[in-house]
Order: structure tokens, then sequence, then C-alpha cells
């Protein structure tokens, strides 16, 4: 036992490293939060008709609030993630009731804060359709052809349930109590079953506390009625036949139906009472009921993209409806007059694609003309906007979110371009010959330059510390001290100009999502510095598949912005939902400005060509389903001979492998098969993670060093791949490392009685997976390290050809993780020199860092005091997790689906990136800040020691001259 | 009525077909009541999710039957995880995690009451100068203790003249200790050419010799 806890304090002296201080909070790094594009949304008028909410449920299995007035969340809870089915949920005064995981959980939040108020199961069967309505303390679920009472406010089960037999269509509707008309039947109860059959008959249920009233029940033949083509708008069932006849039929037992001719089209419910909208392909109609009567209300001559409608002071004719139209368009109408109040355009908004969703709240009493419009549009950004009728120009936009940061699908971080002082360095080295005189002038000038840029930022910089400092004079001194010092931090490089710093830390994030917008990121403050849409204007975007089924849209930078005069270019890649064709869109990476945009047939892979054509471009290389090889922008066809490349292939269901070869002659490109290879994969195995290395990977140092002086030489193959297999069934992780080049098997290891989530990182000479061991019951860590032996190998370049002197050894490892792992990923650092560490995702919302030298498969067992003193870390079962090990401290993020570092200009800094619902960015000091200052180092003290030093001296100076003088005369 | 609507009371609290409920308590710390609403139990890392209702108590339900770890996500507190084994006949039994031995069984009640270890720390404290740490830090006081004792000493003794005496005679190995003005004088003045005394010099220490 004392052994234990000796060891513990050994690894407590290597650990605080890795940990942060209170004063770095928000220093370095940056949170964002997503609440997933949105499935559901309304807006919250509980208290006392101001909107404060919107109330939603996402794609993301979030349910939240986001607050009008700024846009941030205002609570948000997280459900089952591994769910598929969209959240449906039904608010009342208090709560907001939801139902998920397939019409079996109901939950009710309450609106304010977010804390759940009850919760019931409903069945074991899971069931696709799902209607829920709730008023008061009742709620009723419609899950398949069974239909759910819950009612009270502390309950765990539901009251009743009831079997809805025979139906084609069946929704619970809420009438607004407003709406329950004296005199109707329906009076007691604010919740109707509504069923219907199929061009037969419509029943109306009246629901409640008790049950289903069979009484109360009503039953209309409805030849008229068809499941595809009603919508309930507030209390009245409207439904269009597909010849344009329009019949509404409102939810009270003593309700007829009526039919009126109108223009066919798809309805669309609105939030005015009796009022429906028909949407055309030319035209857009709204109708309201009146009595036993359809009217015609509004008519206008084009197709909406949304359309949604509000009563003004509480009465149905006074009500005004919004369209969006062209795209980004806005129109408000009086429903009373016809007449159109206002409309506007949205130039500011760089979203050119349909607004799927529009709400619209009725204005306050002290602003009458103001209407507040919340545009959620195709691509999951919600905006909300102030439109006053009375005014035209462009609506006012009060917030914007960007909800398709939630689906990041690739990441990148680019370097900004040369400032202008290192651009005119280049320049001077890079331009030609000028002979004495004219290489002095340009020395003379450019230094010149470079005071002058001196000059002026210095002067920013002094101004925005006075404004800074004016700002709070109440502080004391450490407060001002502590503001010139962060003056040097991220603050001040808002108001800077767009290029690298000194250290090459400060990046474009390069962000593609699944929604088909890309975003560029300043990673000092994660501030958007663009976004486009690359789907614009049409609406054919969908993702690649990768080879094991994920969808991706991947992004390639065909040219960095490391040369001046030169535009960088990046290029992604998608598929046309339509043609099926890939659509390839070259951008400017720190402009978000299209250059250009290609299509091609169905492609199979698509990479960059690691070598340069003219103006430092590097072409993408276009593998196409058919086998054929493309090029963009194509090879000169003088271009010099270049080695082959090899492309390796699995099938992810049976383990084939194939490799081929990609040999470019004359600037043709054609791909010839090299080899096959069979992982021989069982029934039911398949692999789940292919993960080769970063081309620019650097591996500093070539061995480790023993304790005996002998150096073992790491296997660092660049052409190495890893596969992950695993076989549900079985429960069997196999781990392949496979030469891609020339097909050899280096590696293949088996762990057996596991099962998923399995997680892996490749990096150097080393693999390290995660995976869930049934066995044991608990998380668990394996690293596998590859040596060649103890013979320096002869070459300094690998070839995998070349045989190497000894058949690679593995050592194998398994740490014990206590905690659940939803992402890993590994620093990245310039050389390769700084330890690496591993970054997980813990379920909980942390972001734990621990360095590779406890994820060791080279930890001594036996440990002896000479490796004490090597600094060498003994084998310890478990990992230990410290909360103070969490780089995002109490920033929590969840989902986090993948983890990314980046170099930057300093070796021990990492720059890391990790993404999923969230989005977390800090640096990581893997080793410790060992490159520069300490960021706690004390310039101001340090300074004010040596002025008094200075001062000091001076003065002891004199005294001893006054006083030598005193001693001579006496 | 053709259309045949049948209402069915129930009051089990376990879904009858081989789906079971999780239940028990989340005791927070007292006065804390904002937690409830960023709190939640995680199931083998979020495969079940649970919610605390306001007074602290959840049930995660539909859940097979098989091992779980039940866990509570919050960010202020960290609390200590626990295993759920429920039997395929909906039987469940509690017991602490020891991750080192699987196999071990530590009993505990059930329904789970999930207590609050401690505050969440994510922060190391930063060294902070303090003068104290100077003033007592070993080196310090090993030149300090014996200055003062330097400069005390003679102080208290100039009072009483026996006492010098008897110092006088303790023969003390007496030290070479050279004049700070003067050597400040060599540092930053120009060369003193004034008359010098030159304290000591029994030992004929080699520093001290200062040209006359």
């Amino acid at each position: 036992q004392m052994g234990w806890v000796h060891l513990g304090a050994c690894l407590l002296l290597i650990s605080p490293v890795l940990s942060l201080f209170e004063d770095q909070v928000g220093k370095f790094d940056w949170r964002q939060r997503f609440v997933g594009c949105p499935s559901q949304v309304s807006l919250d008028k509980s208290r006392g008709g101001r909107i404060d909410n919107i109330l939603l449920a996402s794609k993301e299995q979030a349910v939240a609030a986001i607050s009008l007035n700024n846009g941030d969340i205002a609570w948000r809870r997280l459900q089952e993630s591994n769910v598929t089915d969209d959240i449906s949920f039904a608010a009342t005064e208090q709560l907001m009731v939801t139902v998920s995981d397939s019409g079996r959980s109901v939950r009710a939040w309450e609106k304010r804060k977010g804390g759940l108020r009850w919760s019931v199961w409903l069945s074991d069967t899971p069931s696709t359709s799902v209607s829920v309505g709730a008023t008061g303390d009742l709620a009723a679920v419609v899950s398949g052809n069974t239909i759910y009472g819950i009612e009270g406010s502390d309950i765990t089960t539901y009251s009743w349930k009831g079997v809805i037999t025979k139906s084609d269509w069946s929704r619970v509707s809420t009438m607004a109590s407003s709406a329950t008309g004296s005199g109707s039947s329906l009076l007691r109860s604010e919740l109707v079953l509504v069923t219907g059959i199929n061009l037969q008959k419509v029943t109306l249920t009246p629901i409640d506390a008790s049950g289903l009233s069979s009484e109360g029940s009503v039953s209309i033949s409805a030849t008229w009625f068809h499941s595809e083509r009603c919508v309930i708008s507030r209390e009245t069932l409207w439904c269009l036949s597909s010849t344009g006849s329009l019949t509404a039929l409102p939810l009270s037992t003593s309700a007829k139906s009526t039919t009126f001719t109108a223009k066919s089209g798809i309805l669309r419910p609105l939030s005015i009472s009796n009022t429906v909208a028909v949407v055309g392909e030319s035209e857009t109609n709204v109708y309201r009921l009146t009595g036993t009567e359809i009217k015609k209300v509004l008519s206008l001559p084009f197709s909406v993209d949304s359309i949604e409608g509000v009563a003004v002071d509480g009465e149905n004719e006074k009500g005004v409806i919004v369209v969006a139209h062209s795209i980004y368009n806005l129109a408000v109408y009086d429903l009373e007059k016809a007449t159109q109040l206002a409309k506007a355009t949205l130039h500011s908004s760089p979203a050119r694609v349909p607004i799927s969703t529009l709400l619209i709240s009725s204005p306050s009493s002290s602003s009458p003309s103001e209407f507040q419009i919340v545009a959620i549009s195709s691509d999951c950004r919600i905006e909300s906007l102030v439109l006053d009728v009375k005014q035209t120009g462009e609506p006012f936009i009060e917030w914007t979110r960007e909800e398709a940061l939630a689906r990041v699908s690739k990441a990148e971080m680019l370097d900004l371009p040369l400032s202008e002082l290192q651009a005119s360095i280049e320049s001077e080295f890079e331009g030609g010959d000028l002979g004495i005189v004219g290489a002095f002038i340009r020395r003379v000038t450019t230094q010149a330059h470079q005071v002058k840029r001196w000059a002026i930022q210095t002067s920013h910089q002094l101004m925005s510390l006075s404004s800074s400092l004016s700002f709070g004079r109440s502080g004391n001194l450490a407060e001002i001290l502590g503001r010139i010092r962060n003056q040097d931090g991220i603050r001040a490089s808002r108001s800077e100009p767009f290029e690298r710093d000194f250290f090459n830390t400060r990046k474009l994030v390069l962000l593609t999502t699944l929604e088909g917008v890309i975003y560029g990121l300043d990673n000092a403050d994660g501030r958007m510095v663009w976004r486009l849409n690359v789907d614009e204007g049409s609406t054919h975007f969908s993702p690649l598949k990768s080879q094991l089924g994920e969808e991706t849209v991947p992004v390639y930078i065909q040219r960095t912005a490391v040369h001046p005069g030169l535009n960088p270019i990046a290029t992604a890649v998608y598929k046309d939902k339509k043609s099926l064709e890939a659509v390839l869109v070259s951008f400017d990476p720190m402009t978000g400005k299209v250059m250009s945009t290609r299509r091609t047939p169905p492609v199979k892979r698509v990479d960059v060509l690691p070598k340069e054509i003219a103006d430092h471009l590097h072409p993408l290389v276009i593998v196409l389903k058919s086998g054929k090889v493309v090029f963009e922008p194509e090879l000169p066809a003088n271009m010099k001979a270049m080695p082959p490349l090899h492309v390796m292939d699995i099938d992810p269901e049976t383990g084939a492998l194939e490799g081929m070869e990609l040999s470019i002659v004359n600037g043709v490109g054609s791909l010839s098969k090299r080899w096959t290879g069979d992982l021989s994969f069982e029934k039911d195995e398949k692999a789940i993670i292919v993960q080769g290395k970063p081309a620019t990977q650097r591996v500093h140092s070539r061995g480790r060093v023993l304790l005996d002086r002998n150096v073992h030489y790491k296997y660092i193959n660049p052409n190495l791949v890893a596969i992950a297999s695993l076989d549900e069934v079985r429960q069997t992780l196999s781990i392949h490392l496979i030469d891609s080049v020339s097909g050899q098997i280096v590696h293949t290891g088996r762990v057996t009685k596991v099962t998923g989530p399995v997680h892996l990182v490749h990096c150097e000479h080393w693999v390290t997976y995660s995976y869930w061991s049934e066995k044991n019951r608990r998380t668990e860590l394996g690293i596998l390290e590859l040596y060649e032996g103890d013979e320096l190998p002869e070459s300094n370049v690998f070839d995998s050809f070349v045989p190497t002197l000894h058949q690679p050894t593995a050592i194998v490892a398994s740490y014990i993780f206590s905690q659940g792992i939803e992402a890993m990923g590994v620093s990245e650092t310039e050389q390769g020199a700084t330890t690496r560490s591993l970054v997980m995702a813990l379920p909980f919302g942390g972001l734990f860092e621990v360095t590779r030298r406890f994820v060791d498969a080279t930890r001594p067992v036996e440990f002896t005091q000479e490796m004490r003193e090597e600094g060498m870390v003994p084998y310890m079962p478990e990992i230990p997790i410290a909360t103070e090990d969490m780089v995002n401290y109490n920033q929590s993020v969840f989902n986090i689906k993948t983890i990314k570092a980046f170099p930057s200009g300093l070796e021990s800094t990492s720059l890391m990136l990790a993404y999923g619902l969230d989005m977390f960015y800090t640096r990581l000091t893997p080793s410790g800040t060992f490159d520069i200052l300490k960021d706690d180092y004390d310039t101001g003290l340090i300074t004010l020691v040596l002025v008094a030093l200075f001062v000091g001296s001076y003065v002891c100076k004199r005294i001893v001259k006054r006083n030598s003088i005193k001693a001579a005369w006496a | 009525m053709r259309l045949l609507l049948v209402a069915v009371f129930l009051w089990a609290t376990v879904s009858a077909d081989g789906l079971y409920s999780v239940e028990g308590t989340v005791v927070y710390p007292r006065g804390d009541s904002s937690l409830p609403a960023n709190t939640r139990i995680l199931l083998n890392y979020g495969k079940y999710v649970g919610f605390p209702r306001e007074d602290g108590t959840f049930s995660v339900n539909g859940v097979a039957p098989g091992s779980y770890i039940v866990q509570v996500e919050n960010v202020d507190y960290v609390f200590e995880p626990v295993r759920v084994d429920i039997t395929a006949s909906g039987k469940m039994r509690t017991r602490k995690i020891i991750t080192m031995q699987p196999g071990a069984v530590h009993q505990l009640p059930y329904p789970l009451k999930l207590q609050a270890r401690e505050s969440t720390k994510y922060f190391r404290k930063r060294e902070e100068w303090r003068v104290t740490d100077v003033l007592f830090s070993p080196m310090v006081l090993m030149i300090a203790l014996p200055l003062g004792i330097m400069l005390i000493l003679p102080k208290l003794t100039a009072n009483d003249p026996e006492l010098q005496k008897e110092m006088e005679n303790m023969q003390l190995p007496k030290m070479d200790m050279p004049d700070m003005s003067d050597m400040m004088a060599n540092f930053f003045g120009p060369k003193t050419t004034g008359t010098k005394k030159i304290t000591g010099g029994k030992t004929g220490n080699a520093g001290q010799k200062k040209k006359n």
C-alpha cells in the first residue's frame, strides 16, 4: 500500500505542468455553445405577453430556450444523443412538454430555468408518429396508436392510456382558452384528440384528466380527409385536396365542415385562429374561416419560402402576416385591410438561402409599429430582427446564431498572411539582383518602412491602452498593471489587421459543416470572420460519404497564405443531391470569396497532390468512381516525372485491401493495381476506424534512449495506416497496422471481450486506442509502440520497399481509464520535439489532457532507483483523472465528436480545437511554455526593481562622493 | 361509435416487457438550489440520461437489463459514481465502483443516494510573491540571523562595560568586514585617493588591501 502512495507522489510531481491557473481563464481559450439545428420552435409568450425566449427542440436532441433579447442560450438540456428522431414539444403557461426517444419518453421542463418538473416513460415500444398537446397540468401524447394522458405536477407515471383503433392520422390539438366558446360541449376540455380515416371520416374526442370522454366524441363523415394533405392550424383542421378544394373543420363538436374552391398548393398553418395559408407554385393565398364561410383574405402573386402570422392586440381580424420570399426578402401584410405594411430585403444577411421558419411577435403597446421577427434559414442560421413598419429600409438585426457550427465536419487551421513587415522582409530576399547600390537602397527603404510601421503600431497600442485605463479609473495600481499586462494578449489583437503574429499563434480556423456552410473563425476569440454557403441559390447540397459510411465535407488547402501577392486557395467538395456529381468549390480561405466552382462525375477519392505546379499551387487529385484520374487544375503536359503516389482501398465489410499506384506521366494520371490483401474479417466484423498519419507530421528524435544508454530506434513509417475493426457479436477488437504502399501487414493485435465506443489515435510510431472492456466493465486504453531494433537504420528517409533491418516489434500496454471517452485527439507541434499529450472529451463535459509519458507502453513495472533518476514513470494500471487536468476547466462542452490540434510557430504550443455540439479552443503546452516567458512573468516588478537599483546606485554614488569630500576635509 | 377508444388505468412503476427504471436521489450541498437545472444522470457515459427534479429525485427510464455505471454530471461538484446491476427479472443491485477490482462487491442501498463529495477544483493556486516567503526562506534566515547577532550584540554590550570586557576576552575570530561605503565608492565613484583606514587587518586578508 505504501508503494502506491509513493508512486502517487511521484506522479504528482509531474502532472502540474498541465493544469491551469485561475487568472489564465479566457486568456487563450474560448468556448461556443450551440443548440443544434432547430426542428421545432415556438415563441414563449408566458410572462404577461412579453416574449422572452424562443423555445426549441433540435436535431441534436437538445431542448433549449434562447433569450430573445440577445440570442444567448437561457438554458439547454441535452437528452440521449444516440437517438435520431426529432423531439416534439408543446408548451403550457409554465411548462415545456417534450416527447423524445421515439415517442417513449415524456419530460416536462420549467420554461424559465429548464429544471425538470416530471418525467414519464410511456412504453417500451418505439413509434414513429408522435403528437403532443399540453395545457395547464394536463398533457396528452399520441405515440403510435396509443394515447397517454399525464396529469398532475409531481408524477412518475402516466394517469391513463387509451388505444386508438383504425385511424390513419391522429393528433392532439390544444385549444386556446379564448376559443372554447360557450355552448360548445368542448368547454370543459382544452385538449382534443383528432383522428381521421382517409376519405372516410374525422373523429374529435375531448381529452380531460380522467381520460378520453367517449360521450363527447363526435364523428364527422369526411370524404375530403387525407392524412397527407391536412394540417391543424390552431383550432381548425384544414384539408386541401389535390384538385384545390379547401375544407375547414373547426375542432368543436357542433361544428360542420366548410368547403371552398381554392388554388392547389401546400397548406401552412398559421398562429392566427381560423386562418391558414396555401402556398402554391406561383402564388400564395391566406384563407380565413368566419362562421360557415371561407374567405380569401390575402392573395400574393408569388410563392413564399415561409409564412407566419400573429394576432395583434389579441384580435384575430387585426392579424399580421409575415412572409419570406425570393430567398431573402421579407414582407409584412395587414390581414384586415389586405395591404402591405412593410417590406425589407436582408442585404446585410449573408445567407442567400431560403428562410425555412419564421416567427413573429405582436408588437408591444409602447411601440405598436415594431415587429420582432425570428427567421431560421435552411442552413440553421437563427436571426432576430426588428422591423418597424413605419420606417423603410433595412430591418435592424438584433442577433444571429450560427447553429450549423454544431455540425462541423472538418476543421483546419491556416496560417494568416504575412504581416506587411514580414512580407517586406520576404520580398527583400525574393527580388532579383540589383547590384550594390540597388540592394542598399532597398535595404534602407524596407527598414524605413519597418520603423514607420512600428511607430504606427505603438501609437495604436498606446491609444487603446489609455482608453482602457481611462475606463476604469477606480481601479487600484494592481488592476492597472494587470490591464497593461493584458494588452499584449488577445484583446489588442482585435483592432489589429488580420495578419500573422510574431509566434504564428494567430490563425484562421476553417470549418466545413454538414449543412453546407463553411466558416472562417479567428482563433484568438472565436469570432466569425466570414461565412460561405456553398449551396447558395440551389438546394442540392449533400455531404460526401466516406468509405466507412460517415458523412463528410472535406476541404483541401491548395495554396497557403505564405506567398505574398498570391491569394490562398482552399477547395471544399460536396455532392449534388440531384445529379450525384461532385462539386468543387474553390475559395479564398482568408476572405471566404468563392473563386471558382467546378463539377466532376461522382468521385471516389480526392486528395492534394504533394507537388506544386506554377504559382505554388497544389493541384487536387480526383479519383472518379469510374477509376479515371483527373487533376484540378490540370497538370502542365511538360511536368517533370514524379515518383508514383499510392492509394489504398479497404472494404469495411470484408476487410479486403487493394493497393494502387498512381503514376503521372506528361500531366496525365493513371491508376494501376499494385497489390491486394485481405484482413479476412469475420462475418460480423467491420472496419470502424481507418487512420493514416498527417503528411506534415514530424518526429523529432528517431530513437528512445534506454537505461543502459543503448538506443531503441522507432519504426517511423509515414505510410503506415491503422485500421481498427470491431466484431460486435464476438466482442473482439482488432488493430491492424498496414503499410499502404507495399501492402505489408506490420502488426495485428486483438483484444477480446470488448465493445465500442472505440477511439484511436495514430501518431509517430505509436497507436493509442480506447475501448469498453466487457470483461472488466470499464474503459481501457491501449497503447502500441513500434520499434525497429537497436541498430541505426542506414537511410534517413523511410522507404516502404526497402525492408527494415529487423522486423518491427510492438510493445503493448494497457491502462484503466475510469471515465468514458467521447473523442480523442493528440497535440501537434511544429518540430515534434515536445512531448505529446492526448486530449480526451469526457461525457460529463470535460476535456482531459494527459501527457504521453503516462500513456506509454514502456513504463517499467519494476521500478529501480536508476529509473527514478532518469525521470521514468513507473507502470500503474490506472491513468489518474484529476479535475485540475481539464483544459476547459468549468467550461463544459458536450457531445464532442472530434479533437484536432495544429502546430503553432512556438514549439511548445499546440492549438487545439474540440468540436461537436459545442466548440472549445485552447492552447496546449504539453511540456510547459519552455520557449517563451511564463505568462505570469512579472515584467512590472522586474522593471521596478531595476529602476530602483539604478536610482539607488546613483544616490549612493552622490552620498559617497559627499562623504569622501567630508572625510578629506576632516 | 365505430372507432374504439379504450382507457386503461395503470399504476405500476415498472414497465412490463423488460425495460426498467433506475431511481434515486441526488443530494446537493445545502443552500445550492440552482443545481438541479444543470445536472444530469448518465448511465454508461450517456447511453441513458436522466434529469433530477427540483428535490433531487430522479429516475432514468427505459433501461435494459445489464450493468451500468451511474454518474452525476455537474460542473460545480464531484460525485462518486456507482454501479447498478439490473437482472433480467428487474432486480437491482448497487455497488461501489473499484476500478482496480471490477469483481469486488461492496453493496450500497437502492434507490440510489448520490452525494456530492466536494466542490470541483479546476485550478491550481498560482505561487504568489509574499514578503514572508522571502523572510522565512532558509537562505535568508541563514544570512539574516548571524547578521542580526553581529549588529545587535555590540549594541547590547555597549551599556555594560563588564560584559564588553568579557566579550573582548572571548577572542572571537575577528572577521574582516569590508567597509560598505568604501566598496560603493570603488564601484561607482572616481578613484578615491583620500585617507582610508584599514579595519581589522590582523589576518591579512588579501581582498582588503586597498591602494592608499
